[in-house]
């Protein structure tokens, strides 16, 4: 069973450009998702407290040994790369001198054969 | 912040409330905080960028500041802080619904199968299979509901009713109490302190989609027999059995409020509660002349809805009208310039019978129902001033009366 989720209306373009429109959108999306985390992690903390294991001293406490500050580095190292991937491509283009000619020329070149 | 001013409001479970999953509910507790950021913390200063900033460059390109509503829009609709205001409250209201809806997505056939195995009270259940939606209703989905209030997605369905009661509490961010009712208990208890003799035997609540403003006047005068109408199938059948669920009985049938099927002089309290805003210009008109058909000689029509912008200034006219333009209310901004004492006057209503009053909130009242809706937090709600913008107005809910 599915649920209607798209309203019938057309939504108004508030900004003039309406890339910000959807980008303000997607950014309060995880605005909200990032919140969400913060409760699990605050649930997890309290019921783990219920059973008498009082995470946040324990966590507090914790110290990071070389293995764990690898694999965090290697994943934050990761994550940033996805995140920003963006810049990643746009640099890529400028080392091949890609250009949005360039790239009409190739749909002009491979029309013909 | 004081821990007195952190709204921590949580609506009270009933059989057929949607149950959400720890990080549903996360979801969902994000876009109540979210709104009351919004309007706490962000709204005050969409004043300050039309004073110091859009206001003044309009007066200089116009010769004068702006002097209706229209035209303080016209001055605002690029002002960049209005755009962020604007864009993160509709932003809130769609990621409310989608929190809501992904929920009851998640559990819909439960609660399908659900409604049958709930013990009832002997309320009952009419829909009209050959009911036709009106246009004002599916024209749009208003307030950014999706699906509106008429949707329907499968057999037997609830779900629209389902979105509704967990949204709108979210909407409200709980001010309208643990049950989603302080409207009709607002209402209930006006009638019952102005009108002490007055003791109907028969109410109509019309366009009641889950009857959550509508059970209260089951609660307040337990002889009457009480009625519920709306246009939704899915919210109906919600309707039916939350009230069955709740055990207060009422009657709830599938109509239109402009083109009932009651004979006339059947009801002694005809009420409403945020309907007429989400009629249209020839709808409230019929709304108001079903209102008087329908009322027995001596009964009492009450509509509570939104103050009418009257002598409000042209800013907060232009805040409370942002809604028609960003969230889908096609008539909210129309309704508040129209003279509703002619519209009863037009309906049949004699013009010394027809009032606005204020209805004082029933809020204070929640603070023992429940440990989240403290006194000092009652309070605070039920005596703050008239901000636009804000939900609901500060203190009450405006009225109309129309006695027969």
């Amino acid at each position: 069973m599915e649920v209607t989720k798209t309203v019938r209306g057309k939504r108004p373009k508030i900004y003039d450009h309406q890339g910000l429109d959807h980008l303000m959108a997607m950014t309060t999306a995880l605005v909200q998702e990032v919140a969400v985390l913060r409760d699990r992690v605050d649930l997890i903390e309290r019921v783990a407290e219920s059973k008498n294991i009082i995470l946040q001293d324990e966590i507090e406490a914790y110290s990071l040994n070389q293995d764990a500050l690898e694999a965090r580095e290697l994943w934050r190292t990761k994550y940033l790369g996805r995140v920003f991937a963006i810049f990643e491509q746009e640099a890529a283009e400028l080392a091949a001198k890609d250009t949005s000619q360039k790239y009409q020329n190739t749909l002009d070149e491979i029309a013909k054969g | 912040m004081s821990a007195a001013e952190l709204n921590t409001f949580q609506q009270i479970s009933h059989p057929i409330l949607p149950v959400a999953t720890a990080d549903e509910l996360s979801r969902q507790e994000f876009v109540k905080s979210f709104k009351s950021y919004i309007q706490s913390d962000i709204l005050p200063g969409v004043k300050l960028s039309y004073d110091v900033r859009s206001a003044p460059a309009y007066s200089k390109a116009n010769g004068e500041l702006p002097k209706d509503r229209w035209a303080v829009r016209k001055a605002m609709k690029h002002d960049p802080y209005f755009q962020g205001y604007v864009s993160l409250n509709r932003i809130s209201q769609e990621l409310m619904w989608r929190s809501v809806i992904e929920s009851v997505e998640r559990q819909l056939p439960e609660l399908i199968e659900k409604v049958d195995t709930i013990e009832g009270v002997g309320g009952t259940l009419d829909l009209d299979p050959d009911f036709k939606v009106p246009h004002y209703v599916t024209a749009l989905d208003i307030h950014c509901m999706p699906g509106g209030y008429a949707g329907v997605v499968t057999e037997n369905d609830v779900a629209a009713g389902a979105v509704y009661d967990r949204g709108v509490y979210l909407y409200a961010m709980g001010y309208m109490g643990p049950f989603n009712d302080d409207m009709g208990r607002s209402v209930c208890n006006y009638v019952t302190r102005n009108f002490p003799d007055f003791k109907p035997k028969s109410i109509v609540d019309l366009g009641c989609t889950v009857g959550h403003s509508t059970l209260p006047f089951a609660e307040a005068f337990p002889d009457a027999e009480v009625h519920g109408v709306d246009v939704g199938e899915a919210t109906l059948r919600y309707a039916h059995a939350r009230a069955e669920g709740m055990g207060l009985k009422a009657h709830f049938t599938q109509q239109d409020a402009a083109a009932l099927k009651y004979e006339d002089n059947s009801f002694d309290l005809v009420v409403s509660h945020i309907l007429l805003h989400e009629t249209s210009g020839k709808a409230i008109r019929d709304v108001f002349k079903e209102c008087y058909r329908i009322l027995k000689p001596g009964g009492m029509m009450i509509h509570a809805d939104l103050p009418p912008f009257g002598d409000m200034d042209a800013y907060q006219q232009f805040i409370l009208d942002n809604e028609t333009y960003y969230n889908n209310e096609p008539f909210w901004g129309a309704m508040r310039d129209l003279d509703q004492v002619q519209l009863s006057v037009d309906a049949g209503f004699e013009r010394e019978a027809v009032v606005f009053d204020t209805a004082p909130m029933a809020i204070m009242e929640f603070a023992m129902a429940d440990e989240t809706y403290s006194e000092d937090k009652a309070k605070e709600l039920s005596e703050r001033e008239f901000e636009a913008g804000e939900y609901a107005p500060g203190g009450g809910w405006e009225v109309l009366i129309g006695r027969k």
